[in-house]
């Protein structure tokens, strides 16, 4: 949001408890200060922690305790530096180094082999190697992917009237991975900007092979791109009998459905 | 074997059942001939690469499958039909000791054999399949009658979008988890419900290839590790010198003796050059025409060549002297090069009749800096290939498809492509020896002439 836009006071953005005409008490756009107040107040170190130990910060003797050590993490800080290959064993060492760094963007990577600050030790190739051995599979979903159907906005600008696209392909997308996969532990979130990341964290589908991930993906290709015809031209071929069972979908859709 | 020894067997009454395809599973133990060893393992290898020009040309599966069952046919049979499996068998097993030797080959060796296990599968009878099905020892249960009426609707829907329809004869589905059939599922080629997925029978294809593809793959790394640690030097006198020649072997005809068009004389040259030539011989003709010189690589390359085509000593001598004495003179020519040439033909020294140099030779040599041979596809900067390629005569849209396969490292496929741009005519068996692009133009020339 631009200075202009706070003080023009668009209705429908409220923050709470602050008056949009007081200008000069929100200062416009990214802030490095909010940023270490969020990080020292509000980040949450331990639920991250708890997720991604996926059980084995557990006590029981079938608990790897170096799990959370071996995934990646990497900063992108204030002057453009990335970070990779961050790792931490604990909540509080992955807390000290945020609160440290005050990363502007932290990525979450795969599950190494081992501890990946341990990494020049091992062979690029052989018996005792550093290579990934999990990683989420997570689909990127940006509304850009639909500027050919959107009439209302372009770009990194989204709408009440086109944002229902990126509820169908939520809706579309979660569905399959839970009936048809068999996917359970599936994690939508805003991806900040324009989009939605889906973060799938069954067991199953963090032990994926190359393959078996750009399978999936292409499970959903039902189109196929003609660029210089810039045509869409659909693969589900063959009769749909009965229109109806697509109606879950079309229940969000006030107006006609044929 | 047991697969060969129930064939023996049953052999006497032909019987049906045993396959014809093995699955290589152990080495054979059979005694080999040692020519055998050599001449199965170069029949089956001229399969693969053929099977290899083919997948990098971009052949539809139906053609590759009717490539197959050629190739098969025209390399693979044997006199006594019964030997024809054991030749399958040690052809391969020689194969792996070749190509397990680095990543790349076993890569290609890979890929290759999967391949020609696909297709040799496909070809094979219903109950013959079922019956390498249960070989593989697959954990995957067939449906329940069911538990099949219970997900007919959605296998018919699932085979209606495919154009197919669910005959009674298909009503056997497997129960495979989704992750061991990628291909299926990226192709929504099966109906999958919580990670399962319905494979009908005739898809089984994907999972017998795929677990062919995982056991070979384990095997070639083991067969690696024997090879270096024991292999390699107990048969250094024997067999490793064939393994070691087998990799890099050209698997055509050597065009040391000319055969029909083998009279080219002086005065053709210069017209010969510019229509039959393939680009690499043509740029050193070109080069030699301008600076009445070349070095070393380029004589040999384009000399060589000259004999394959035809050329006489006496003429080579003449052409040679011709253009040299414009740059060193008459005298210096005779002194410095003249022998250099009779050495080639053979006769002098150890009197070699040396043999012109195939494609894989030309594109492995490392021309410097002043040289001008090589194969240009490798070796050109993209405009200068262009340039050279646009005054032979290929338009701008094949221009693009052989573009395509130098960057993608294909320079046999680039330069089968502009022959066949040039000629307007198709090369199936693909370009691998300049002398073999000469005589095919020749050919299309002449029979045009005639018409």
């Amino acid at each position: 949001m631009t200075r202009d836009e706070v003080e023009n006071g668009r209705d429908d953005m409220e923050i709470d408890g602050v008056d949009p005409n007081q200008g000069n008490l929100i200062s416009d756009g990214f802030n490095a200060n909010y940023l270490k107040v969020y990080y020292a107040t509000l980040f949450p170190y331990s639920d991250v922690f708890k997720w991604l130990s996926y059980g084995n910060d557990g006590k029981h003797p079938s608990c790897d305790q170096s799990y959370f050590g071996r995934r990646e993490f990497s900063f992108t800080l204030d002057n453009d530096i990335y970070l990779r290959f961050q790792s931490f064993k604990t909540a509080s060492e992955l807390e000290n180094a945020v609160k440290e760094k005050c990363p502007f963007k932290i990525d979450i990577g795969p599950v190494y082999s081992v501890d990946p600050s341990k990494r020049h030790a091992y062979a690029q190739t052989g018996d005792n190697i550093f290579t990934p051995v999990e990683r989420e599979l997570i689909f990127d979903i940006d509304i850009t992917d639909y500027d050919d159907v959107r009439y209302c906005c372009s770009g990194a600008d989204v709408c009440r009237d086109c944002w229902p696209l990126m509820t169908v392909a939520i809706k579309v997308v979660d569905t399959a991975l839970r009936d048809d996969f068999g996917f359970n532990h599936i994690l939508w979130v805003f991806s900040g900007r324009r989009g939605v990341h889906c973060w799938v964290c069954d067991a199953k589908a963090r032990r994926l092979a190359n393959e078996q991930r750009s399978a999936i993906a292409e499970y959903f290709h039902v189109y196929k791109v003609i660029p210089d015809q810039k045509m869409l031209l659909p693969l589900l071929t063959g009769p749909i009998k009965d229109v109806s069972q697509f109606d879950p979908f079309y229940a969000t859709f006030p107006g006609e459905r044929e | 074997m047991q697969v060969i020894r129930s064939q023996r067997k049953s052999s006497a009454l032909d019987a049906v059942v045993a396959t014809t395809l093995p699955l290589y599973r152990a080495a054979p133990n059979l005694e080999v001939r040692l020519e055998d060893f050599e001449l199965f393992a170069i029949d089956r290898l001229r399969v693969l690469k053929r099977i290899s020009d083919g997948l990098s040309r971009g052949k539809k599966p139906e053609e590759i499958e009717k490539l197959v069952n050629e190739l098969w046919k025209a390399h693979m049979r044997h006199p006594q039909a019964s030997e024809a499996i054991n030749k399958d068998i040690i052809s391969h097993f020689v194969l792996r000791l070749v190509y397990c030797r680095t990543e790349e080959l076993r890569k290609w060796f890979l890929s290759m054999e999967t391949t020609l296990f696909r297709y040799r599968f496909k070809l094979e009878s219903f109950e013959s399949q079922r019956s390498l099905l249960a070989e593989f020892d697959l954990p995957y249960k067939a449906v329940s009658h069911a538990e099949f009426e219970s997900v007919k609707e959605k296998l018919s829907q699932v085979a209606r979008s495919l154009g197919q329809s669910l005959t009674s004869g298909d009503t056997i589905f497997y129960k495979v988890p989704f992750e061991d059939i990628p291909e299926l599922v990226a192709g929504r080629r099966v109906y999958i419900h919580k990670g399962h997925a319905y494979v009908a029978m005739n898809q089984v294809v994907s999972l017998v290839v795929t677990q062919f593809r995982s056991n070979l793959s384990k095997a070639l790394i083991l067969t690696n590790r024997k090879w270096t640690s024991m292999i390699r030097d107990q048969e250094k006198n024997r067999l490793t010198p064939i393994v070691e020649a087998l990799s890099t072997s050209y698997l055509g005809p050597d065009y040391s003796e000319p055969k029909e068009f083998a009279e080219i004389s002086l005065k053709d040259i210069d017209r010969v050059a510019n229509s039959s030539f393939p680009l690499c011989m043509r740029h050193l003709f070109e080069k030699l025409r301008e600076d009445h010189h070349l070095r070393y690589g380029g004589r040999m390359q384009l000399g060589l060549f000259l004999k394959g085509v035809g050329l006489k000593l006496d003429d080579a001598l003449a052409f040679w002297k011709s253009e040299f004495s414009k740059k060193v003179g008459p005298e210096r020519f005779d002194k410095e090069y003249a022998y250099s040439i009779r050495h080639s033909f053979g006769k002098e020294g150890k009197r070699v009749d040396y043999t012109p140099y195939s494609c894989q030779k030309i594109i492995s040599s490392t021309p410097g800096v002043g040289d001008h041979h090589g194969c240009p596809y490798r070796h050109f900067s993209e405009d200068n290939l262009r340039a050279a390629l646009s005054k032979m005569g290929v338009n701008s849209r094949a221009m693009d498809d052989v573009m395509d396969k130098v960057r993608n490292r294909h320079y046999q496929l680039a330069c089968t492509l502009t022959f066949e741009a040039i000629h307007g005519s198709s090369c199936d068996a693909g370009i691998n020896h300049p002398n073999q692009y000469f005589i095919d133009s020749q050919k299309i020339l002449q029979s045009k002439v005639s018409d």
